[in-house]
């Protein structure tokens, strides 16, 4: 009797938490239909834009103006991409823009990951104040500093040319702030047994930090990379001749050189010739991106 | 191959030491021999045009467009800054062209132009605040104050006494002379001319039996014009009277402002007169129109009618806009888009108390950080006074040229099949007579974007009706900041 009660309580039990475990598998599909459709919703408004931006590339003049508006072209046009890289000198935009943004984050890299090993892994007087006075630069917005800036390039002769674009985009206080971040997370045993074996403290930076660092100098790279290429401001304020103009500045180029009708497909056809790199870019560090800003958010401290 | 089986000290085995010493004999005797090569002929073939010029130069009298304090072979980099695009630069780029290779032949013109508006007002600021060594720059009436305010542009006045342009300055548009002089001094040689007038659709107005507006038309006449204009389908407007017209434009309201007796300003701008029933009175009558009276879109309403973009153009083009109100340089945007779809034609805005039109325009100014100031006068001059350049001007460019002599340059076409006479009356003789342009002074701008159309822009799209409500919160914003 008390056997058939315990089984038959068991059997109520097992019953139970089957329903229960159905009903919450079931709970689980719909949260996850939810936010899929949710996220499915938002990649749709995400890539539209791009979508636009790339079918209107192939359009007419006339079609980009048609009402109701249509998204597909009637006919692909391919000869705005010609034109678009004919008109003007978009070759040597690319050129420009590939040259400062590769220089700015390979110099980047250097300064950074250096920088950033310093103040994580070095002791010496004042180095957490000379850290906290560093990232300080931050607060200051570039509209303070582009005359300033304007007047030390003059100074030195650098007035339209790249090196403005280049030398000064060197030192970026946040991705020594990343580096330190990520580079605190590493464990000291690795360096107290480099540092046994006689290794320098560039043998040690360069052999074992580096290497494990590859996921944030991913990040740092992408972002850098992201924020030279599209840089607008002072390239527009630094740089005069045409054809040291970066892809932000000659795209703006073909809105001026025809002020009352713009060739709106022409300039789309630009666009994403500008966005190839980028995604390219992108593309290839994804996997690093995602890693070195979950894992450098994880801990803090030297 | 050969050499690895030689013995270490065989002759022809080169040591490093040896190697050294080769190369050292090596670069001496190549420094010798180019030493004792006979100077100055490498420099002889380049400098010989340039040595006749200014050999001829010196022979012959120079340019009646030179003061003749500068060389002719003057050898250095002349920079000029500018917003406008290829197409209206053609004119420039053929002008200065010929001047440099006529009187200047060896410096060296470097151009940054086609800078899109809004970032030459950006750029333009910083370069000369950091003293950039521009020579020459594309100024406009609404900023030249500013500059000159902010001693960023030199004054032209013993440049032009000494040196006076053909025609200076009675042969050019008095409200343009005014708009680049600062505190007495002249800042600027206009080189263009903007009107405000509106274009016609005649076919409606002969559908409606209506008289096209004429210098005598009143506000309130052109209200009932405008009313006969419209034609709404129920809720549906499907054609209105008139679109365009300034509202959230400061410079272009301003004329309007004016014609009903008020004004933005005192005479020497230090108290704002948004307070004044005249003033109030205008934008009430602006307002009225869009919501009241339902005979003017906003561009909200043209876009949900597909016109986007250059929206008025567009619908007057499309026969859905009777009148519509735009600069002199519109006649060209305007073709475009009637393409021969109905007549069209010309008439003044409506005159109140007073009688006034829009007036405007841009010069060309000199830097105070030029390296080249009398060049750039020299240039100036004879770009914008030239009377063999200014018909070229006319002709290549859409606006009036800025000696008011050569407006004939700036007419339609023939081909175009519109009132050349009217366009005249309209875009030329009336402005010229009664044109007016904004009161700029140093703060405008400030004044413009976070006072003006901050405040105003509520009665443009439908927030507030009541004209006197925006206009008092102005007139507190615009004492305090004349008074800072």
């Amino acid at each position: 009797m008390a056997t058939s009660t315990v089984e038959s309580k068991r059997k109520t039990t097992t019953t139970r938490n089957q329903r229960l475990g159905r009903s919450r598998q079931q709970r689980k599909r719909i949260g996850d239909l939810i936010a899929f459709s949710l996220l499915t919703l938002g990649g749709i408004a995400m890539l539209l834009p791009f979508l636009w931006m790339v079918f209107t590339s192939f359009k007419s003049t006339a079609e980009i103006y048609s009402y109701p508006p249509k998204l597909l072209p009637r006919e692909f046009l391919w000869s705005n991409y010609i034109d678009a890289w004919t008109l003007l000198p978009f070759n040597l935009f690319l050129r420009n823009s590939a040259t400062v943004s590769i220089c700015v984050v390979l110099g980047q890299l250097f300064t950074c990951s250096l920088a950033g090993y310093s103040f994580s892994r070095l002791r010496f007087p004042g180095r957490d104040r000379f850290f906290f006075l560093y990232l300080a630069t931050m607060m200051i917005p570039f509209a303070v500093i582009m005359i300033p800036l304007y007047v030390q390039m003059r100074w030195m002769g650098w007035v339209d040319t790249l090196w403005p674009m280049i030398v000064p985009a060197i030192f970026a206080p946040w991705g020594t702030f990343m580096m330190r971040q990520f580079m605190s997370t590493l464990p000291r045993e690795l360096e107290d047994a480099a540092r046994i074996d006689g290794a320098s403290f560039f043998r040690i930076y360069r052999a074992i930090i580096l290497p494990l660092t590859k996921p944030a100098l991913a990040t740092l790279g992408i972002f850098t990379f992201l924020g030279s290429w599209n840089d607008f401001l002072w390239p527009l304020i630094i740089i005069s001749s045409l054809n040291l103009k970066t892809i932000p500045l000659g795209m703006q180029a073909f809105q001026s050189r025809m002020p009352l009708k713009t060739p709106w497909e022409l300039v789309m056809a630009a666009a994403t010739f500008a966005i190839l790199p980028i995604l390219i870019a992108f593309i290839l560090g994804q996997k690093y991106y995602v890693q070195g800003i979950v894992t450098s958010g994880i801990k803090g401290g030297g | 191959m050969y050499k690895e089986l030689l013995p270490m000290n065989h002759p022809t085995r080169i040591n490093r030491r040896r190697f050294l010493q080769m190369m050292t004999a090596g670069m001496t005797g190549t420094a010798l021999l180019s030493a004792c090569q006979p100077g100055a002929a490498p420099s002889a073939a380049p400098d010989a045009a340039p040595a006749a010029n200014s050999g001829a130069a010196a022979a012959a009298p120079r340019s009646e467009w030179v003061t003749g304090n500068i060389p002719a072979d003057l050898s250095a980099t002349f920079k000029y800054t500018g917003w406008e695009g290829e197409a209206e630069m053609r004119k420039w780029l053929l002008h200065f062209d010929n001047f440099f290779k006529e009187n200047y032949p060896n410096v060296d013109v470097q151009g940054d132009w086609g800078v899109p508006w809004g970032d030459y007002w950006t750029k333009m600021p910083t370069q000369l605040a950091a003293g950039a060594e521009i020579d020459l720059m594309w100024m406009h009436d609404s900023r030249a104050k500013t500059f000159a305010a902010n001693g960023w542009i030199i004054a032209l006045d013993d440049f032009l006494a000494s040196f006076t342009p053909p025609g200076w300055p009675a042969e050019f548009y008095p409200s343009q002379v005014s708009a680049f002089a600062y505190n007495g001094k002249q800042y600027g040689i206009p080189y263009d001319f903007a009107s405000g007038g509106l274009y016609c659709n005649l076919d409606l107005f002969e559908a409606a039996g209506i008289e096209l507006p004429n210098e005598n038309t009143t506000w309130d006449e052109f209200l009932e014009i405008a009313k006969k204009l419209t034609i709404k389908e129920g809720d549906t407007t499907k054609q209105w009277g008139v679109v365009g017209l300034p509202t959230n434009w400061s410079g272009g309201a301003y004329s309007v402002v004016k014609t009903f007796g008020g004004d933005y300003w005192n005479a020497d701008i230090t108290q704002s007169m948004f307070d004044n029933e005249k003033t109030i009175a205008a934008f009430q009558y602006l307002a009225d129109l869009i919501w009241e009276h339902g005979v003017m879109p906003t561009n909200d309403m043209l876009a949900g009618m597909g016109f986007t973009g250059d929206s008025g153009v567009l619908a007057f083009g499309a026969g859905a806009a009777a009148m519509a109100y735009s600069l002199n340089d519109g006649a060209f945007v305007f073709q475009e888009a009637v393409e021969g779809k109905f007549k069209w034609g010309f008439a003044p805005t409506p005159r109140g108390e007073n009688q006034f039109y829009f007036t405007g325009g841009s010069a060309f100014s000199i830097p105070t950080s030029a390296t080249q100031p009398e060049l750039a006068y020299e240039l100036m001059r004879y770009t914008l006074t030239n009377p063999a350049t200014l018909p070229i001007s006319g002709k290549m460019g859409s606006q009036f040229t800025g000696n008011m002599n050569f407006y004939e340059f700036g007419l339609p076409l023939d081909d175009w099949g519109v009132d050349k006479e009217a366009f005249k009356q309209v875009f030329y003789t009336l402005p010229r007579d009664h044109g007016i342009a904004p009161a700029y002074h140093p703060k405008y701008l400030e004044w413009e974007t976070s006072i003006f159309q901050t405040y105003m822009d509520p009665l443009w799209v439908g927030e507030e009706r009541n004209a006197a409500a925006a206009c008092a919160k102005v007139h507190e914003a615009t004492n305090a900041l004349l008074e800072g």
